[in-house]
């Protein structure tokens, strides 16, 4: 952790009061979250390489410090690849209940600056700053008071990217790191993004990549250039738009941060393959408890629930099922699940790799009202909103579902 | 046996019991039709199990003499099959129907061919041949001849039953909501269904007065079915119900419906029905309809609400009513429509499909909306329908 930031500007970022109000939108974001935390609890480890991740055969790394990245560990890669790549560093499992709790401070230092926070994972949001200037002064003096704030009381680094949009902003942020400030002003975003591979633009995965490449298009500005049928052979009319303006710097800058999200899920990687069903079936409710709590706080009800199975040689099966009226409870999430998996277990039973529940159909938490006292949904609201509340304030370990307890926590 | 009728008669006969026959069946001779000839008349019935319709048509009936069949031909015959008459057989509906229906509008003329359980048909140029099978393997339909009797003016049941039907719950989560509930007493019927989230009731007179003091719970699909059946020539609709409560059967001039009642405890919806109100507001018919028809348009891709707001206007100038839905995403709409309100300035949300829904049986020129709080269920009355409630419950809503 460096003392004073290097900051880069790209080009000269400017407010012309009166003119068509451009948006700043800041991505915030800690660098390597999980080793920053790990470091606090025990400061021995500072300067030294860390790995933080799953320690099952199957794990992935969560976080890796700057020192390791220069070996080629980033998150997301299988740890068993990290040991290899970099066998001298210190590897360790996440502190489960630590990181949630900085994170909520983080966001609340984050609210402080704007009224529109959107959090987007445990160590990133987004704030909407139009208009902010005002008050907090240029985009520079008060993306450098938040990266102040959140040393100073966390002791954590922030790198903070400024943009007309948030793709743009959050590109930045990346570009940035570590412990960096990039700002990047609407009418140099395109110059900005021009240079960039294709695989810096949030959204292009892999495969993306792949297609991309094959197309002959390495960089974003190729991609903003390229002639859109090209793009929509392989991609699709819709997605083949989004892509191009979104390589172009132009986004979604008419609308909030609060973007609704349109799905919301969680999955599990088994250590080992499971052919349990009980225990497949808990790990469901495990899922649906997650994604039900996410889904509650972005205050939606889902219509369609998706469970997902991959089974030990990859295969892959999903199936959805539509549900009417809207729910948001935990049971309700877990019962279509369930039926989900019984469905596809009775069609292949097989040891299975990885299990995920998501909901999508998202739609507004309105509630039509019965009049036959028919409450059961209502109740089921009514208690997964009470163990939110409870693990909100004393962890996620403090309340379990008996179904859960059962396994000893170990599902 | 030779049977001879009209092609627009048979062809007639055949959708009024295709409604019955099973789509897919677990007992595959429920997609066939059972032909009898009766008297001067042929029969013609199909049922699902659940609802069985029977239609009579004119035709020209010539028996030709069992014993002139030679015997090596007659040895399927069956003597289960002796009461449903001489030239009884079934013949599978979808072929046979579609083939009537292609046919020209001219003389058709069938011979009921029992020694191989099948009909070899003749019309205008064409001749076919359907397979089938002995009229014994046709699943019984229920006599309904002796129970509880009541006459219903046939205007009257079709109101009502397009008035209440379709708030009957479209899902078997809880089976008696799937059924309309009849009451019968003295000279007034009663029809009700509710599916949780509303309930529409409607009473109309009996022609006469029935000594039957009961109530059943009827499919919702089979009142429609019967609504349906109800035409020009029927005057009156006559109801049986078995001893048991099991069957009722529906008879008009030719068709009769034997239906399965649904068994279980109607929730009682006279105590579903708010006794008194906050605020009454009375709006023109097709201003309302109107109103929500372009509302459900942006509440379809949000969450299907339509949000409601009485204003009962200042001084003695004319109250309105905006008719509001939003999508996020899509855009909002607002509607205005002048409105008589009687009490507090209010407001409510409803789904907008069960707003359409009611309005849309409704005619006349005037409706009234009685609401009380924005969670207490609102009452929909129309002027024409003196007889007609109908409580929907309203969405909980983030205003």
């Amino acid at each position: 952790m460096g003392e004073g930031w290097g900051v880069f500007c790209v080009g000269l970022y400017a407010f012309r009061g009166g003119s068509a109000v451009e948006r700043t939108i800041f991505h915030v974001d800690l660098d390597a979250f999980f080793v920053a935390v790990e470091r606090l609890l025990d400061p021995s480890l500072v300067g030294k390489p860390v790995v933080v991740g799953g320690m099952g055969p199957r794990g992935v790394v969560s976080a890796a410090s700057y020192e390791v990245r220069k070996f080629g560990v980033h998150s997301a890669l299988p740890m068993s690849t990290a040991r290899r790549l970099a066998p001298r560093a210190i590897f360790m499992s996440p502190t489960h209940g630590v990181y949630g709790k900085v994170s909520r401070r983080f966001k609340s230092i984050l609210e402080d600056f704007s009224p529109d926070v959107h959090s987007a994972s445990i160590d990133e949001a987004y704030l909407d700053m139009t208009g902010c200037e005002r008050l907090l002064g240029p985009p520079f003096e008060s993306a450098s008071a938040i990266k102040r704030r959140v040393r100073d009381e966390l002791s954590v680094v922030a790198s903070v990217g400024v943009g007309p949009n948030d793709v743009v902003a959050k590109v930045a942020s990346e570009e940035s790191k570590p412990d960096g400030l990039l700002i990047v002003r609407g009418s140099d975003a395109a110059e900005f993004l021009a240079p960039l591979a294709v695989r810096k633009l949030p959204g292009i995965g892999p495969k993306a990549t792949e297609r991309l490449q094959a197309l002959g298009i390495g960089t974003l500005g190729e991609l903003a250039r390229a002639p859109l049928g090209v793009l929509v052979r392989s991609f699709g009319q819709r997605h083949a738009e989004y892509l191009r303006r979104r390589a172009a710097g132009e986004g979604s800058s008419t609308r909030s941060v609060r973007e609704a999200a349109k799905s919301i899920s969680s999955e599990r990687t088994f250590d080992y393959d499971v052919l349990d069903r009980d225990r497949l079936d808990a790990v469901a409710l495990s899922l649906s408890e997650k994604v039900g709590r996410r889904l509650r706080r972005a205050e939606r009800k889902a219509r369609v629930v998706v469970l997902k199975l991959r089974y030990g040689d990859f295969t892959t099966v999903s199936r959805r099922c539509t549900l009417s009226p809207a729910v948001d409870g935990d049971l309700a999430i877990h019962g279509a699940a369930s039926g989900l998996l019984w469905e596809v277990l009775r069609e292949r039973l097989d040891p299975v790799r990885l299990i995920g529940v998501a909901v999508s159909g998202l739609v507004e938490r309105e509630t039509q009202l019965s009049m036959l006292g028919d409450s059961s949904g209502l109740e089921d609201s009514a208690v997964s909103v009470a163990i939110d509340a409870i693990r909100e304030r004393y962890g996620d370990g403090a309340i379990v579902r008996g179904r859960l307890a059962s396994f000893g926590g170990g599902v | 046996m030779w049977v001879t009728c009209l092609q627009e008669n048979l062809s007639r006969g055949l959708a009024v019991v295709g409604r019955a026959v099973a789509s897919r069946a677990t007992l595959p001779v429920t997609q066939n039709v059972l032909i009898q000839p009766d008297g001067n008349r042929l029969k013609l019935t199909a049922t699902n199990l659940e609802i069985a319709i029977s239609v009579w048509l004119g035709a020209q009936i010539e028996a030709v003499s069992i014993d002139s069949i030679p015997d090596k031909t007659r040895g399927d015959l069956c003597p289960d099959c002796t009461h449903f008459g001489e030239g009884a057989v079934t013949i599978p509906a979808r072929t046979l129907i579609d083939f009537i229906n292609s046919m020209p509008d001219r003389k058709v003329e069938i011979d009921l061919n029992t020694e191989a359980w099948g009909i070899n048909l003749q019309c205008a140029n064409y001749t076919a041949s359907f397979y089938g099978t002995k009229p014994c393997d046709f699943p019984p339909v229920p006599s309904v001849e002796d129970g509880a009797t009541a006459i219903i003016p046939a205007e009257s049941l079709k109101g009502s039953v397009e008035r209440v039907a379709f708030a009957a719950a479209a899902d078997d989560s809880r089976p008696v909501l799937t059924g309309v509930k009849m009451d019968l007493s003295e000279s007034r019927y009663t029809l009700a269904a509710a599916d949780g989230f509303r309930l529409a009731v409607d009473t109309g007179e009996l022609s006469g007065e029935t000594e039957a003091e009961l109530g059943v719970i009827i499919p919702a699909r089979t009142l429609s079915e019967v609504q349906r059946l109800v035409g020009d020539r029927d005057k009156t609709v006559e109801i049986k119900i078995t001893e048991s409560r099991g069957q009722a059967l529906f008879k008009l001039q030719s068709v009769e419906v034997v239906t399965q009642l649904v068994q279980g405890t109607f929730p009682d919806y006279e105590k579903l029905i708010p006794v008194g109100h906050g605020t009454v507001v009375t709006v023109d018919l097709q201003d309302f309809m109107q109103a929500t028809r372009a509302a459900s348009i942006f509440a379809r891709d949000g969450s299907g609400i339509i949000r409601l707001f009485m204003n009962p206007g200042e001084g003695g100038s004319d109250g309105e009513m905006k008719v509001q839905s939003r999508a996020e995403e899509v855009g909002d709409n607002e509607g205005v429509i002048p409105a008589k309100i009687d009490g507090e300035e209010s407001r409510v949300a409803f789904n907008s499909k069960f707003l359409t829904d009611v309005l849309a049986v409704l005619d006349g020129d005037e409706v009234s909306l009685e609401t009380t709080t924005p969670s207490s269920p609102g009452v929909v009355r129309a002027g024409n329908h003196a007889g007609y409630t109908h409580v929907v419950m309203p969405m909980f809503v983030q205003w």
